[in-house]
């Protein structure tokens, strides 16, 4: 049995050691003073880091990335978690419909939706193409898969039907119930998850 | 009575979700499917772009391709994660949390970087492929990071992460109290799995299989960083509409139809294969 083990952990580490190399070897390129035709570096900088943070344009772009990703978070929790939250409870025939929505989205890849999307709103009645709007709507569905199910495994997990009848009983209605007891149960599930997300759509 | 109308207010706050899904997810399918079919000026319905496509062997080659590294290193990638995500579910609870986070972390390392730190890795210069070299192993003859072979293992790379993600909670489903039953009951270790195991997790397995497939075949910047202009579906799609030699947006919209069709063809396989096990056993 304990035999067994060393095989577990051998298996592991040889996964994370593929894992992390690419990793490892970007850091280790991005502080190198040169390296082309050797094994290991010839010498080590931050040069580059300090060329990188002094670029007005790498400044904006990342000033960009982090309002888009934020942005989009904010508004696809603000969307989905009572959109989650009142299907569940209050119309569980819908879970099914909802699912579906929220699984479209693996099926269709990031060029697909976005030769769809450049057609639809290049021109029309709502031009956004281009605009930082065409692309928090493109992000809210990328993040809609993860944000829905956890959201969904945070309400199923405390049981949000028996919490919003016991708060009916002791007489606080559904808005009450929701922001005193539901919200605060869930807080650990969606920051799990909007991190997550977070980090999804600022690497994209 | 008052209840019912109550509940029916609410659907008021779902309208932004709806909009939003309209607008982002169902809006721009439809307008692909459509413009798959309109002739170029977009006044009238014609199969031309799909007949282009079927009669074009640059076209055919491109769809090929796709399906042949997606399968692969879906297969790869499913085959170490499921060794590695059983490995995990073995070990204490504190250490499987960090491994389960730190692989996790990889999931989002794609595109462009990625490309990159393999080109570090194991490229013309590489490091592997220097220190190979000085060795004198012949480890990476033959071996082009640049071409179809080279695609694959950077496929494998991102399969195998995502891969853990998904099986990691359907090996938890099984639970230790099954294995000891089955071993009291006369079973072999092999004969738990074959009969109890491998049936539990066979659907979360094909579902995985399904979602790797459709994350090898939608990649797009990866390959193109690592090897430019290799004759892949997305790689197709995004030079019809954005390219600088062939500009055809109906021509790009009709490959988009035919990718998201292989990927349901795919997924209603998975299906049926599931529904036929289910029957035998």
């Amino acid at each position: 049995m304990k035999k067994n083990n060393y095989i577990h952990y051998v298996i592991i580490v040889f996964i994370l050691i593929f894992l992390f190399l690419p990793l490892l070897a970007t850091f280790l390129y991005s502080i190198a003073t040169q390296w082309d035709t050797t094994v290991l570096p010839k010498g080590f900088t931050f040069a580059w880091y300090i060329k990188l943070f002094s670029d007005m344009r790498f400044l904006k772009a990342l000033e960009r990335s982090l309002i888009v990703s934020s942005l989009t978070l904010i508004i696809s929790l603000l969307v989905l978690i009572p959109t989650i939250f009142i299907i569940t409870v209050y119309f569980p025939k819908l879970e099914k419909v909802l699912k579906t929505f929220t699984i479209i989205p693996f099926a269709i890849p990031g060029v697909i939706s976005a030769v769809g999307l450049i057609k639809l709103y290049s021109n029309g009645p709502l031009p956004i193409a281009g605009t930082i709007w065409i692309l928090l709507g493109a992000y809210f569905i990328v993040s809609l898969p993860f944000l829905y199910q956890s959201i969904y495994n945070g309400l199923k997990g405390m049981n949000a039907n028996i919490l919003i009848d016991a708060a009916n009983l002791l007489g606080a209605n559904g808005v009450k119930a929701f922001f005193h007891v539901i919200l605060p149960n869930m807080k650990k599930g969606i920051i799990v998850s909007a991190l997550l997300s977070f980090s999804i759509l600022f690497g994209m | 009575m008052r209840k019912r109308k109550d509940n029916l207010l609410l659907l008021i706050w779902l309208i932004p979700f709806i909009l939003l899904i309209l607008a982002f997810e169902i809006l721009p399918v439809i307008t692909i499917i459509n413009s798959s079919f309109l002739q170029s000026g977009g006044t009238y319905y014609t199969l031309k772009q799909y007949k282009l496509i079927f009669n074009n062997k640059f076209y055919l080659q491109s769809i090929e391709n796709s399906v042949v590294i997606s399968l692969i290193s879906s297969i790869v990638g499913l085959l170490v994660a499921l060794i590695g995500s059983h490995s995990i579910t073995k070990l204490p609870a504190k250490i499987r949390d960090n491994v389960l986070m730190l692989s996790n972390m990889t999931s989002n390392f794609a595109g462009v970087p990625l490309a990159f730190a393999f080109m570090i890795l194991i490229g013309i210069n590489g490091v592997f492929t220097v220190i190979a070299k000085n060795l004198g192993i012949k480890l990476f003859q033959g071996f082009n990071l640049y071409s179809e072979m080279g695609l694959i293992v950077v496929y494998i790379y991102f399969q195998i992460p995502l891969g853990i993600l998904l099986l990691y909670p359907i090996f938890d489903n099984i639970k230790k109290e099954w294995i000891d039953a089955a071993v009291m009951l006369g079973a072999s270790n092999a004969n738990f799995w074959r009969y109890i195991g491998l049936p539990v997790i066979l659907p979360g397995l094909l579902g995985t299989f399904g979602i790797l497939f459709a994350n090898a075949m939608g990649a797009y910047a990866t390959a193109y960083a690592l090897v430019g202009n290799f004759n892949l579906m997305t790689i197709r799609i995004s030079s019809l509409i954005s390219g600088d030699i062939t500009l055809d947006p109906n021509l790009a919209s009709a490959m988009a139809v035919i990718l998201g069709l292989i990927l349901i063809s795919f997924t209603l396989l998975n299906e049926m294969m599931l529904k036929k096990g289910n029957n035998v056993r």
